[in-house]
């Protein structure tokens, strides 16, 4: 049976829930779990049809608790496991993910965005940020990666396969129904071929030999007895997760450098800001982007560094301040300005990121959008 | 109490589910539905856990109800109809309110009746709550794309279940049973039916007994699906004959430990004259249906139904 999915480089102009289908293939994820819900389902549509042809399987569950559940079972097997979600499934998952958190499993989750709160919209939105940097009863010990083309789709579900079980925490790949179901141009690859590593799973459960005599045992806790306990217990975690950040955290800035007006912004609203800027460059206004690729750790001292230089810095979200918040603790202490651009549920274009720099600029020549 | 309706010509005229809706052409649930608010009448009160019966009825703020209807998650019809039942009898017993206790029905699809939304009712029927709860079975997610559901039938192709060089039959495991999930472990159940939209004035006798009964009755209802089971939509109601016609859907009654019989039968026809005719099960080989047929044979054995599988003559 043929193993390896993709041979040498690959063009192709597919969805993004395919490039995800594909980049779990090529990052040797053996078992995908899930549970139908729009905007994600495709993922698992290609998946079931991919996975046979090279060894790997799909199993459908009953619920979001039990897709969580059974990703988690699979892992402690010993196996790559994954799966997908959305919106109210997200909620669903973050019982499973808890509990990752706590024992420290890797895992890998795809969430694809959808307006909410509860059923919300089948579309789009970036009101998912809470819930999957922080959710669950715990402290956000998470990795979330919010990529913004169908590139980073491929780059960074091969990565966070990779981070997930380097550093056994659950990590999470945060899209958007947009980026699900709109079709771009890819280059898939092999990353054995680019000499990127995907960091091997081991048993957790059924490892052979006496435990104490021929091997450690291992002794994965989800319940603590006291209060002491559970504190050391989660120092510890929380002291590996802060070890990890500077290694995991990720960004990316546009023509930031000497901005007076930092737009920032993540995910697919990235894009937006990205044009944005440039067409306000165009028109003599020094604007920039700045947009953190990993939202959990978060790339703290860049943004702090060109926020710093900045007459004001203005965050455009698909949600109703959810990354505002986020931004405001993490800039806490600067005396720039900051604005906030808020649209829960709603796409967000290159000539709002203009109007609304615009409002904040003290040259007001109108660029030709 | 409701009446027994004696015959199609004798159905109350008055619709409650109208026109205004975006199902499919041929929509067996819709019809399901439509029969359904019929039978109900005025003083009744949906709930409408996630599936097609919410998402194509709902679209755009409109809704085809001309009674009061609810969404619940796709995880909890069963919680929320507890949740108004409950109130509904506070309210009386405080004589806050003086009316007539209305009908409280949930009108749930297979994924949430059997699969994600069995906890809820498995919850409400256990508590004795006095709502009726019906699951719309059109044997996929068909809402979100035809995704496998735990009542697609063995063999299927759902977008789940794709029929390839590794698993040639599509869907491998076969049905869950849940009326039998639900008769056999809920003492305060008062009535349970499973219905066809093939014989709708069974179905409509079989949704006023459920409402006659004081306490929580289940009724399954058969709803072919023109899109997931592709089939043209012209032939919703013959596919929902042959498959009670085959056994592959079984249509009775359970009460006081028995289950009668709702049709007649001198025999029953093989399951292959229902599997050709819907697209769904095109890529099965004769082992494949051999299979099927003697699953189909042992699960009408269980509810009484004894007549053999004969080939039509040609």
């Amino acid at each position: 049976m043929e193993t390896k999915p993709i041979r040498g480089e690959q063009r192709a102009f597919m969805t993004g829930n395919e490039v995800i289908a594909w980049a779990a293939l090529a990052a040797g994820a053996e078992v995908m779990y899930g549970y139908p819900i729009t905007p994600q389902s495709e993922i698992m549509h290609y998946w079931a049809r991919l996975a046979p042809r090279y060894g790997r399987r799909f199993l459908q569950t009953e619920d979001e608790l039990a897709a969580g559940f059974t990703t988690l079972g699979a892992v402690l097997a010993g196996e790559v496991a994954f799966t997908a979600t959305a919106g109210p499934g997200n909620v669903l998952m973050q019982e499973p993910l808890s509990m990752a958190e706590m024992m420290r499993l890797p895992a890998v989750v795809i969430i694809a965005q959808r307006g909410g709160p509860s059923t919300g919209t089948v579309i789009y939105s970036q009101q998912e940020f809470n819930l999957t940097c922080y959710g669950g009863n715990g402290e956000g010990l998470r990795i979330v990666y919010s990529p913004s083309h169908h590139q980073e789709l491929f780059d960074y579900t091969l990565k966070a396969f990779h981070t997930a079980w380097k550093y056994r925490f659950p990590t999470f790949i945060l899209g958007d129904g947009y980026q699900s179901k709109m079709r771009e141009p890819v280059t898939l690859y092999d990353p054995a071929e680019r000499g990127l590593e995907v960091a091997p799973s081991r048993p957790l459960v059924g490892v052979p030999g006496t435990p104490g005599r021929d091997r450690p045992p291992v002794h994965l806790r989800n319940t603590y007895n006291l209060e002491e306990e559970l504190y050391e217990a989660l120092q510890e975690t929380i002291e590996a997760y802060d070890r990890a950040a500077p290694e995991i955290a990720e960004w990316e800035a546009y023509r930031a450098e000497d901005a007076e007006y930092l737009v920032v912004a993540h995910g697919v609203v990235a894009r937006a800001a990205r044009e944005g800027v440039r067409l306000l460059r165009d028109a003599g206004i020094r604007a920039g982007a700045f947009r953190p690729i990993t939202l959990r750790p978060f790339p703290q001292k860049e943004l702090r560094e060109m926020a710093s230089r900045a007459k004001t810095v203005l965050v455009m979200e698909s949600s109703y301040g959810q990354l505002e918040r986020e931004i405001r603790a993490q800039l806490y202490g600067l005396t720039v300005p900051l604005k906030g651009y808020r649209r829960p549920g709603v796409g967000i274009t290159p000539e709002e990121v203009v109007r609304e720099v615009q409002k904040y600029a003290t040259r007001s020549a109108a660029p030709d959008a | 109490m409701l009446e027994r309706i004696p015959s199609i010509r004798k159905a109350p005229d008055e619709e409650y589910y109208v026109p205004g809706h975006r199902t499919c052409a041929g929509c067996g649930p819709a019809l399901a539905y439509r029969l359904t608010a019929k039978a109900a009448g005025p003083n009744t009160i949906f709930i409408g856990p996630t599936g097609c019966m919410y998402v194509a009825n709902t679209s755009y703020g409109c809704g085809p109800w001309r009674v009061p209807w609810i969404h619940a998650q796709i995880t909890n019809g069963g919680a929320v109809a507890s949740g108004i039942e409950a109130a509904f009898k506070v309210l009386a017993r405080k004589k806050k309110y003086q009316g007539e206790i209305p009908h409280v029905i949930v009108f749930a699809g297979d994924g949430g009746a059997v699969d994600i939304g069995l906890q809820a009712l498995s919850g409400m029927l256990y508590r004795g709550h006095d709502v009726l709860f019906i699951c719309y079975d059109n044997e996929s997610y068909a809402n979100t794309g035809i995704q496998t559901s735990p009542t697609t039938p063995y063999g299927a192709w759902t977008t789940f279940t794709p029929a390839g060089p590794a698993v040639p039959e599509g869907k491998k495991l076969f049905p869950k049973d849940n009326p039998k999930v639900v008769a056999h472990g809920h003492p305060e159940l008062k009535y349970l039916a499973t219905a066809s939209i093939g014989w709708p004035v069974d179905l409509m006798n079989k949704v006023r007994k459920g409402l006659n009964a004081e306490g929580p009755a289940y009724l399954h209802i058969q709803a072919p699906c023109p899109k997931g089971w592709q089939f043209p939509p012209n032939k919703t109601i013959e596919m929902a004959k042959l498959a009670v016609q085959t056994g592959m859907f079984q249509l009775y009654e359970y009460e006081n430990g028995e289950y009668k019989l709702s049709v007649k039968m001198e025999e029953r026809k093989p399951v292959a004259e229902y599997l050709k005719l819907q697209k769904r099960f095109a890529h099965l080989q004769p082992e494949h249906i051999e299979k099927l047929q003697a699953f189909v044979d042992a699960r009408c054995a269980e509810v009484g139904i004894t007549v053999p599988a004969v080939a039509s003559a040609r």
